[in-house]
């Protein structure tokens, strides 16, 4: 690399060529390191979080605000399966960091953060709606069709009292919520929902509480071991939506 | 051949070996090996290979999954026959629908044929890929798969019911100048999009890109249902599709694009293999269309 000649030391061709090369690697070390920094320090990056339709509008959406504007260069991609079980194994395979889910649903050896409860309401069609008193006796939806998704076990599991033997009342079974609003729209059935989304998305639609009161409590759920800073962020920015302190030190270790 | 015999291999192929069916049907392995056995035998021919302690279906097992279900599905509609009263339509729709084409006319023809017929229950599923649609049909998932044209398929017949046009939506009070935005350069306004890979979602991204200066992204998500919520939270503007986007223009600010962003979708089936319920859907969805 190098020509020993007098009192000096002079680079060789392939010396110059190897020096060329080596300072385009420290700056690429150096790149590498920043780009580290950014999303250590929360500047860039992306949290990767994972729920399904029961969640994905409330708390989902509140989260999601409070979360970019206190970390506005951060993108947060929401993965969808069809219920808790999908939820775990996408935590296992890495897809997702982060999960908003049931508290009652298994959770292995997942930490868990619980955030809320969520009132679940009878969407029902105005012609449905008439004489039915609010709240409405769980007994008595079902002799009501319904437009809900029997395909998740968790849900199904939740609206066992309102669906009849052999799930005769459940006029359409989809795992598609918007379909499922367009379908209560149209006077094809009614809908279980929370009551926050059955406000925003079907405000003509007529609401009715159930007797007795139909609630889950969700939370948040993280692999075992040292979340990363942006799944950090993310616990943080979900707390405060659900009343809780944003302290977090059981987790920054 | 049984309907147990029957259940069990289709538990067999959903659940992708013996241990996985026998814990879903509740009963012990040698009970299903038993019974697939007994059923390979009568048909004289090996329905799975079995690859050291899995089962992968074979040629003959494949084509058998679509009629399988079918048998099912119309052992299924028995109950509901006997339940309903004389010469009244009973069994089950099933339908499965991408995600983007499930609104709109297709809920229309729905809640149609529930009115007409009562004591028919539905199922509205989820088609991941659109490029399934003719395996779905095939493997006896459903009868009846919406998405956008084409939909792939000698066996298939296609009914066009819509087209979906998308516009922009950008949370209240974003101040965007009127008349249609090009797609090429957006405003620097942050962006609630659903992942790439979903057919046109795709171009709709080259198109975005074309101008070199992509708008923000403040979340990718797949719950299509979430986006306007995410809109009207403020978190940033999306596109939706057209309707969707004029019913809330009172609530957000909506506007069209350019080039215009149009594609049809339909609805598909096999026409040889339909059953009551297909075929009294098949004459509304062509009365309505028509």
């Amino acid at each position: 690399m190098f020509d020993r000649t007098g009192r000096g030391l002079e680079l060789t061709d392939a010396g110059r060529k190897l020096d060329v090369a080596a300072r385009l690697i420290l700056a690429d070390v150096e790149r590498a390191k920043a780009k580290v920094r950014a999303v250590r320090d929360l500047r860039a990056g992306r949290v990767d979080v994972v729920t399904y339709p029961a969640f994905s509008i409330a708390p989902m959406v509140s989260i999601v605000r409070a979360f970019r504007e206190r970390f506005p260069r951060l993108t947060v991609r929401i993965t969808a399966t069809d219920g808790p079980a999908g939820v775990l194994s996408a935590l296992r395979r890495g897809e997702a960091e982060v999960a908003v889910m049931d508290m009652s649903a298994d959770h292995a050896t997942f930490t868990t953060i619980p955030l809320g409860t969520q009132e679940l309401v009878l969407a029902l069609p105005a012609d449905l709606a008439a004489d039915v008193a609010d709240p409405m006796p769980r007994v008595a939806v079902t002799g009501v069709p319904l437009v809900v998704d029997m395909g998740d076990q968790s849900t199904a599991a939740l609206l066992s009292d309102l669906v009849d033997v052999d799930a005769a009342n459940v006029a359409v079974d989809t795992a598609l919520p918007a379909a499922a609003w367009d379908l209560v729209r149209r006077g094809a059935g009614a809908t279980v929902l929370p009551r926050a989304v059955a406000e925003q998305e079907l405000p003509q639609v007529p609401l009715r509480a159930l007797d007795p009161p139909l609630s889950r409590e969700y939370g948040i759920v993280l692999r075992p071991g040292r979340p990363s800073p942006a799944a950090l962020a993310f616990v943080a920015a979900a707390r405060p939506d659900a009343g809780v302190d944003t302290d977090i030190p059981e987790l920054m270790d | 051949m049984e309907l147990r015999q029957v259940e069990y291999f289709l538990a067999v192929v959903e659940h992708h070996g013996i241990g996985g069916a026998a814990t879903a049907l509740g009963v012990a392995q040698p009970t299903v090996s038993q019974a697939l056995r007994a059923l390979e035998r009568e048909l004289g021919v090996q329905l799975f290979h079995r690859i050291g302690r899995g089962m992968v279906l074979s040629a003959a097992g494949r084509t058998m999954v679509g009629p399988s279900r079918q048998i099912l599905r119309d052992v299924g509609a028995v109950e509901d026959l006997l339940a309903a009263s004389e010469g009244e339509l009973a069994g089950r729709l099933d339908i499965l629908a991408f995600s983007a084409t499930a609104v709109g006319p297709v809920t229309d023809l729905v809640a149609a044929f529930r009115r007409r017929h009562r004591s028919v229950r539905v199922r509205l599923g989820e088609l991941r890929e659109e490029s399934q649609a003719e395996s779905v049909i095939a493997d006896g998932h459903c009868e009846f798969v919406v998405a956008h044209l084409p939909i792939g398929g000698d066996e298939l017949e296609v009914v066009v019911i819509g087209e979906q046009e998308y516009w922009l939506v950008y949370p209240p009070g974003s101040e965007i100048p009127e008349g249609p935005v090009p797609l090429a350069s957006l405003p620097r306004i942050p962006m609630v999009f659903v992942p790439a890979g979903h057919s046109h979602a795709d171009e709709l991204e080259a198109a975005i890109h074309s101008g070199g200066n992509p708008p923000p992204i403040a979340a990718i998500s797949d719950h299509r249902e979430a986006r306007l919520a995410m809109v009207l939270a403020g978190i940033g503007g999306t596109m939706l599709e057209r309707s969707s986007a004029e019913a809330v223009a009172d609530r957000a600010v909506v506007r069209a694009v350019e080039p215009r962003f149009v594609r049809p979708f339909g609805i598909a089936f096999d026409p040889e293999a339909l059953s009551p319920v297909g075929r009294a859907f098949v004459d509304l969805v062509r009365t309505t269309v028509a």
